[in-house]
């Protein structure tokens, strides 16, 4: 219970004063458990312009497990993997990083951040991670090719 | 004047409503002034109890030292310090005398249980007030005192500059106690947001991290540390704030101190958790030490599993908790790892069901002495150690005082312990009386009747190679002196014709790795025509291979033997009496062990003074004795 209550007072939070870019509902007004995030492609990324869909899922024992995050608009990005999963990885979300008392907010501040500094070395996506280290201008362009395919105007 | 008494009352218990006011007396009253202090006060508190030691202005020392109740140490005074937030309060009599304020002086009243602050130092506060009503033209002055010590309350009488106040040893537990509960009162009555459950509590539901100082409330603790502890997920056991952990392990690491991130069993309880649930914590966590120690050894009982008692991991006992000092216990492991360890070493003792046993071969506990080699994890030795084990089963006879083996390498059977100096025969390993060594082959119910020259050659089949035969002369510069205390023969009788052999064919792996050597001083050898013949030789694996008995079904070896040698084991035979060699003579035996103690007492205390060279070895044989070595694995 005490979970539902630190759930509501979280999305409370940042339904109110959401990161910018972003809109935050729920998926099913019936289940705090999972949000439905979209994400604008922040400035100063070739992700920019696009607009991704994220589902965050807050498991049962939340706040002692972490959320996950899966984009459901398909990213080409070296920390999400290029499928119907869209997994992300990121270093806040990991079991032995996350605390208790790390926040929803932080989470999703982070995801933007992502998007605007890839960490090629923890990579998902090896072939993007490669190019985002080795030939940052062919990166930009496929990942603008993308952002245009999947993320814009849909 | 009764008036301005009673309004100068009425005007204190209004701005003080906590003063007392005397039940007997309408203008008595008591008031106790809290003493906390704007900035921590070092105390210190004497190690030696000199009876009350008087406020001592003492030098300021460095602030950056020790937190917040957090023991200081100073070696050099031998002094401890701990800086209190909150001392004992001050508690203040207030009498106004018939008279006051206009003829007569307040009597003022200070003291502080236990007495932290010293009664001279108290007298002269006492005085401070009647000064003021002197000097304020003998008007009302209470209210303006006990502001005075209010305000040097807040500054610790003039202790809270880093001037340390000095307390004796008596009363530190009751500061320290004070000082806690102070602290605890204080921190529940504020009010704090839990970063877990993100509602406001009230300190009072509240646990303050002891390391790092955040503070969740006791109810998100306790469900995040039980499910931690349950699932096992140790690492988790650790401050909830992110990042914290590894904050303060940069900070540590800075300092070159080692990480402690978790937390301890006594905080657990303080939150407080189950005790069921922190004895658990403890038990796994002492297990997961043993396991991420690679040196831990297991007990061989298969139902058991159990590590061996270790220093480096003490087995918790309860809740006790034992901090492990690893850095140095890693050093001295890899230090010892791989060279011969002293028996001792070998003794392992299951923390579980207490089983003894070795650390070398897995056995039950077999004594200091006995050979073992390694065995593998599953029980197995390597095929070298097997080897190795095999060889030594068959071409070594263990010394029946300490279990040495000893493998001839040419000569009669009459053996010498390089260790320990015992005289046993080479073929049954029994005692020899040092005084008459050759009795034993000389009665006809030992067994070894007349077999003292069998095997002459030396045992095994290494022995052969580089062995030069009986026609060199003895080459002593060879003699290579590896345990000293060893070799004294002293003998009086002929010894046995020995002949000269290297001392270690390069060849032979074994006789490198082998930390036992024989060595007999012997008389010049008789030269001979030819190298000895191995005349044991076609039966060697029917005499290893019968166990016990087997030598004593080998007929008398004698008649094998060239005849110039049989000339002079005759020669022996006529100088010894006949007697029962098998049966031990417990009065010589214990005599020749104190001669050896007394000699091995004499050795040590000159090679104390580095004069071991000057022994008397005890022997007009020095010069012209050949001194063999015979290596043993």
């Amino acid at each position: 219970m005490s979970a539902q209550k630190r759930i509501a007072k979280e999305l409370a939070e940042v339904t109110s004063n959401p990161p910018a870019g972003m809109i935050i509902g729920l998926v099913d007004e019936s289940n705090v458990h999972n949000w439905d995030i979209t994400m604008d492609g922040p400035e100063g990324s070739p992700y920019v312009g696009g607009k991704f869909k994220l589902l965050l899922t807050l498991p049962v024992e939340y706040p002692f497990k972490p959320p996950t995050i899966n984009f459901k608009t398909r990213i080409w990005h070296p920390n999400v993997t290029f499928d119907e999963q869209g997994s992300m990885c990121i270093g806040i979300l990991k079991g032995d990083t996350w605390k208790p008392s790390s926040r929803i907010m932080n989470v999703l501040i982070a995801t933007q951040n992502l998007l605007i500094e890839p960490v090629p070395d923890d990579a998902l996506e090896t072939s993007s991670a490669e190019l985002f280290k080795n030939n940052r201008p062919l990166y930009e362009k496929e990942a603008k090719k993308y952002t245009a395919q999947y993320a814009i105007g849909k | 004047m009764e008036g301005e008494r009673q309004v100068e009352m009425d005007c204190l218990a209004a701005i003080f409503p906590e003063m007392v006011t005397d039940a007997q007396d309408p203008y008595s009253a008591s008031i106790e002034l809290p003493v906390n202090p704007n900035t921590t006060v070092k105390v210190l508190f004497p190690a030696s109890a000199e009876g009350s030691t008087p406020i001592l202005p003492t030098p300021p020392r460095s602030e950056s030292s020790g937190d917040n109740g957090q023991p200081v140490f100073q070696p050099a005074q031998n002094l401890e310090s701990h800086n209190l937030c909150y001392l004992p309060p001050l508690q203040l009599h207030i009498t106004l005398p018939e008279g006051y304020p206009s003829e007569c002086a307040p009597i003022f009243k200070l003291s502080t249980t236990p007495e932290w602050l010293s009664r001279s130092y108290l007298d002269e506060l006492q005085d401070t007030g009647k000064l003021m009503w002197e000097e304020g033209g003998h008007t009302e002055v209470v209210y303006g005192y006990i502001d005075s010590l209010q305000q040097a309350a807040e500054i610790a009488f003039g202790h809270s500059d880093g001037k340390a106040l000095v307390v004796p040893q008596e009363f530190k537990i009751a500061l320290l106690d004070y000082d806690i509960k102070a602290t605890q009162a204080a921190f529940d009555k504020e009010t704090f947001e839990c970063g877990v459950c993100l509602d406001p509590k009230k300190g009072s539901v509240c646990h303050r991290m002891i390391d790092c100082g955040h503070v969740f409330c006791v109810r998100c603790l306790q469900d995040f540390y039980n499910n931690a502890i349950t699932e096992g997920d140790l690492v988790s056991v650790r401050c909830l704030t992110p990042g914290c952990a590894k904050k303060r392990a940069e900070a540590r690491s800075e300092k070159g101190r080692k990480t402690k991130s978790q937390l301890s069993p006594s905080e657990l309880l303080q939150i407080p958790l189950e005790r069921e649930m922190v004895i658990r914590y403890v038990n796994l966590k002492h297990k997961a030490d043993l396991e991420s120690d690679k040196n831990t050894i297991y007990c061989p009982r298969k139902w058991c599993q159990g590590a061996a008692r270790s220093k480096k991991h003490r087995k918790p006992d309860g809740l006790e908790e034992v901090e492990s000092d690893e850095g140095d216990a890693d050093s001295d492991a890899e230090e010892s790892k791989g060279k011969f360890r002293a028996g001792k070493d070998l003794l392992c003792i299951c923390e579980d069901c207490s089983y003894a046993f070795c650390s070398r071969c897995y056995q039950g506990w077999h004594g200091e002495f006995t050979l073992c080699v390694p065995m593998t994890k599953n029980g197995e030795m390597t095929e070298e150690d097997k080897a190795s084990m095999e060889y030594l089963k068959l071409h070594t006879t263990p010394c029946p005082t300490c279990a040495a083996p000893a493998q001839k390498t040419h000569g009669c059977n009459h053996m010498i312990c390089f260790k320990c100096n015992s005289h046993f025969c080479y073929l049954c390993s029994a005692w020899l009386e040092p005084e008459n060594p050759y009795k034993h082959y000389n009665s006809q119910n030992t067994g070894c009747y007349m077999r003292l020259w069998e095997l002459e050659g030396g045992d095994g089949d290494d022995i052969g190679i580089g062995y030069a035969g009986g026609n060199r002369q003895p080459e002593p510069e060879e003699i290579e002196i590896e345990a000293e205390e060893g070799l004294i023969e002293n003998e009086v009788l002929p010894a046995p014709v020995v002949t000269d052999a290297p001392a270690a064919p390069p060849a032979q792996e074994l006789q490198r790795e082998g930390p036992l050597v024989l060595r007999i001083n012997a008389p010049p050898p008789i030269p001979r025509a030819a190298p000895a013949p191995e005349p044991a030789a076609p039966q060697r694996g029917q005499r290893r291979g019968n166990a016990n008995n087997r030598r004593a079904n080998l007929p008398p070896a004698q008649a094998r033997q060239p005849g110039a040698r049989g000339g002079a084991v005759r020669v022996l035979h006529g100088q010894q009496p006949v007697g029962r060699g098998q049966v031990r003579d417990e009065a010589a035996f214990q005599q020749r062990e104190v001669e050896h103690q007394e000699w091995v007492q004499r050795f040590v205390r000159m090679a104390l003074n580095d004069e071991e060279d000057q022994v008397e070895w005890d022997s007009d044989e020095e010069d012209d004795a050949a001194a063999w070595e015979i290596p043993v694995r």
